[in-house]
């Protein structure tokens, strides 16, 4: 959202509109007048209000609580969106340093650290080659490149969320869920009920559930309606540019057979706690992750024209070929870390984040022996310099 | 303080200690294996730091002497010593660098031949391969001084141990390999050089299309750091002899500044009397057969010019009374 700000607000029609009422304001101005983590505060805001207006919450009397939330520093760059109703209370009760919760925040930071710095900042190296060049590429070098950047993308937003939560809950505040194992969806609602949580719960209680109640005469057509307007929007929070409004709406368009089937609202069995998944299973999981790959392709091209140039270029016998990439051992040694990641994260499903259990599951040597291997694993293997992709948005 | 918060301190310190001392002693371990290799830039400098480089004849420069100049061939034809320092892809001020050293733990040589290109005096603000600075940056003065104007190492890889190892996995596990692995390998550089037994390969037909002719810059400081450089070398009567090695003359067309940049180099010759031999519009610059790309030389061609220059040399007796 950030970025769709920074676009709206950096674009001549605002530039001009200011400079129609004698301000003139130079791009290097808006961008400091433009606040950090911008899209956090404004949904923060507009929750607060309607859920105040809803009822939900009591107005905040403290000004202090207020600001403290709306600003609260740990999730203010790229997430979780917390509600009032959530963080509003803590901010307002006295807390105690919880010395598990401490550790566990830990943790948690230590988890995602390894998530963003070794498994999406590695991922970073070759989707940013293959992006880059993928006109000159084999179609086997582009799927490649499109398999790390759906895998970086989650690493990258994932961690950075394990991160912030983790933070928060050393300093002894628990925040909201942001993702919850989203590749292990059995089909794309479920999905995006995981992935980002905190944005499409948002969206759920704020734009779906009013759209749907409003087209409710129009049977599947409304709902339909109703998850196209939604996922429209999350597109364009991403950013004011068509890739996006694209992207949300073949996510939107992923609904249809769910809904016409009238699959969309039934639950799913959950796989928490299922060390073996059955065939249907796991063709649903691999399924789920296919659809998300081809969506990026449109999320991460500078351009419409290029994202279907890369789809024409995917399409050919070279997707047979060995990969072409400048790095092998660094695209071998990502891989074996994606693989460390999926088993990591499915034998740790039923927990908040992948290793939450280790705490209670280990004794105390084997617990930091797997902290100390993950953080000599992070300090040799992280790769440097990559910004957060969610920081942009 | 309350006890839950007491503990929680007590415990992250206890689980931070053992990472201190295993840094510290990791950091060594490291370093300690680096200085053994015999391979690419960490043989080189080994050399150096090791006092191996007692050489009658040394080239300085950068990639173009390190692929170009055979000591071997130069040796077996002029009789006296020679080793290849030269430093890939570094201009002058990072050659001087290795200039300084080698003038510290070995003995002054006879002869610098100092291989002069349009790169030579430019600077470039990325640390290129900086991993062959990791063992001496940190216990060496000159070395942190020297790069540390280079985006590449921030402030606490200078000063706490291992940290300028993060990242790193390839030179950890190229260090791993020096200390357990065989000793019996052979070294890529032989007295510096590497010959690159490769063909011409497509590239340069592609930049043709896309790259659009250019300057190059030269660093003002660095043409004065060069200028002492040559007064130093006078001073310390050591013989000094500028080389432009050939290089595919399709390339130096890109260059809209060429002239002038080698211009300097005559200039300096001209002003302190040093011999410069330029072989940029020499035969062999016209032709594919002896370039791997633009502007580096494969084996066949390395070898030639290396001839070339010694035959040259041996005519003008720029090497007599050694």
């Amino acid at each position: 959202m950030d970025c769709l700000y920074s676009s709206i607000l950096t674009s001549s029609f605002l530039l001009d509109a200011f400079a129609a009422i004698n301000i003139n304001l130079s791009l290097h101005t808006i961008r400091i007048i433009l606040p950090l983590g911008i899209s956090f505060y404004t949904f923060r805001t507009i929750s607060y209000l309607l859920d105040i207006d809803r009822g939900k919450i009591k107005p905040c009397k403290d000004w202090v609580v207020f600001f403290s939330y709306v600003s609260f520093f740990p999730s203010l760059i790229s997430g979780p969106i917390d509600r009032a109703g959530l963080l509003v209370p803590q901010f307002e009760k006295k807390r105690e340093f919880n010395y598990e919760q401490a550790v566990d925040g830990f943790r948690q930071i230590l988890w995602g650290l390894f998530k963003k710095l070794v498994v999406a900042d590695n991922c970073a190296t070759v989707t940013n080659e293959v992006f880059g060049n993928f006109e000159a590429l084999p179609a086997s070098s582009l799927m490649l490149g499109l398999f790390f950047y759906t895998i970086q993308i989650y690493a990258d937003f994932s961690g950075y969320s394990d991160m912030a939560i983790g933070f928060a809950r050393l300093i002894g505040f628990n925040i909201t869920k942001n993702f919850d194992f989203p590749f292990f969806s059995q089909n794309i609602a479920e999905f995006w009920q995981r992935w980002h949580i905190s944005l499409t719960s948002w969206l759920t209680d704020y734009v779906f559930t009013p759209l749907s109640i409003q087209f409710r005469d129009l049977g599947n057509r409304g709902l339909i309606l109703a998850i196209m307007i939604n996922f429209l929007i999350i597109g364009i929070w991403h950013g004011a540019n068509w890739t996006f409004v694209l992207f949300g709406l073949l996510h939107g368009a992923y609904y249809i057979p769910l809904i016409l089937r009238g699959k969309i609202f039934k639950k799913k069995k959950s796989l928490k706690g299922k060390l073996v998944p059955s065939f249907t299973e796991f063709r649903n999981m691999v399924g789920v992750f296919l659809m998300a790959m081809v969506g990026f392709v449109i999320f991460r091209a500078d351009n419409i024209s290029d994202a279907f140039s890369f789809y024409g270029k995917l399409v050919s016998t070279s997707l047979f070929s060995l990969p072409v990439v400048t790095n092998k051992s660094g695209a071998i040694i990502t891989m074996l870390f994606i693989i460390v990641l999926f088993i990591v994260e499915w034998l740790g499903k039923s927990n908040e984040y992948a290793i939450g259990d280790i705490g209670k599951r280990f004794s105390k040597p084997v617990r930091w022996g797997i902290y100390y291997l993950l953080i000599i694993t992070i300090f040799f293997f992280a790769a440097s310099g990559k910004e957060f992709i969610y920081f942009q948005f | 303080m309350y006890p839950a918060m007491k503990k929680f301190l007590i415990t992250i310190l206890i689980f931070v200690l053992p990472l201190i001392v295993c840094a510290w002693l990791l950091d060594r371990f490291f370093s300690d294996s680096l200085r053994q290799s015999r391979n690419g830039e960490f043989g080189v400098w080994n050399d150096i730091y090791n006092g191996k480089v007692n050489d009658d004849l040394i080239i300085y420069g950068g990639s173009r002497a390190w692929v170009h100049f055979d000591p071997k061939i130069m040796t077996d034809s002029l009789g006296i010593s020679v080793y290849n320092v030269g430093l890939n892809g570094h201009n002058f001020l990072l050659q001087n660098l290795r200039h300084r050293l080698l003038l510290k733990y070995n003995e002054k040589p006879e002869v610098i031949i100092h291989a002069v290109d349009i790169m030579t005096l430019g600077k470039r603000p990325d640390l290129f391969n900086l991993e062959q600075f990791l063992p001496y940056m940190m216990d060496d003065t000159a070395v942190a001084n020297a790069i540390a104007g280079y985006e590449g190492y921030d402030y606490l890889d200078y000063r706490l141990p291992l940290m300028r190892y993060s990242g790193k996995w390839k030179t950890v596990y190229a260090a791993l390999k020096l200390r357990f692995g065989s000793k019996n390998y052979t070294p890529d550089r032989i007295k510096g050089y590497q010959g690159k037994d490769m063909v011409w390969n497509s590239d340069f037909e592609k930049a043709k299309e896309e790259i659009n002719e250019f300057n190059m810059d030269l660093d003002p400081a660095t043409v004065r750091l060069f200028e002492k450089y040559i007064r130093e070398c006078r001073e310390k009567n050591i013989r000094l002899i500028f080389v432009s090695p050939p290089e595919y003359i399709e390339g130096q067309l890109f260059v809209k500044n060429y002239d002038e940049i080698m211009n300097v180099f005559r200039k300096f010759s001209h002003d302190y009397s040093v011999p410069y031999y330029d072989y940029t519009k020499d035969t062999m610059s016209y032709s594919k057969r002896y370039f791997y790309n633009s502007t580096h030389m494969n084996k066949l061609g390395a070898e030639l010019f290396t001839r070339k220059l010694v035959v040259d040399m041996k005519k003008d007796k720029v090497l007599d009374n050694l």
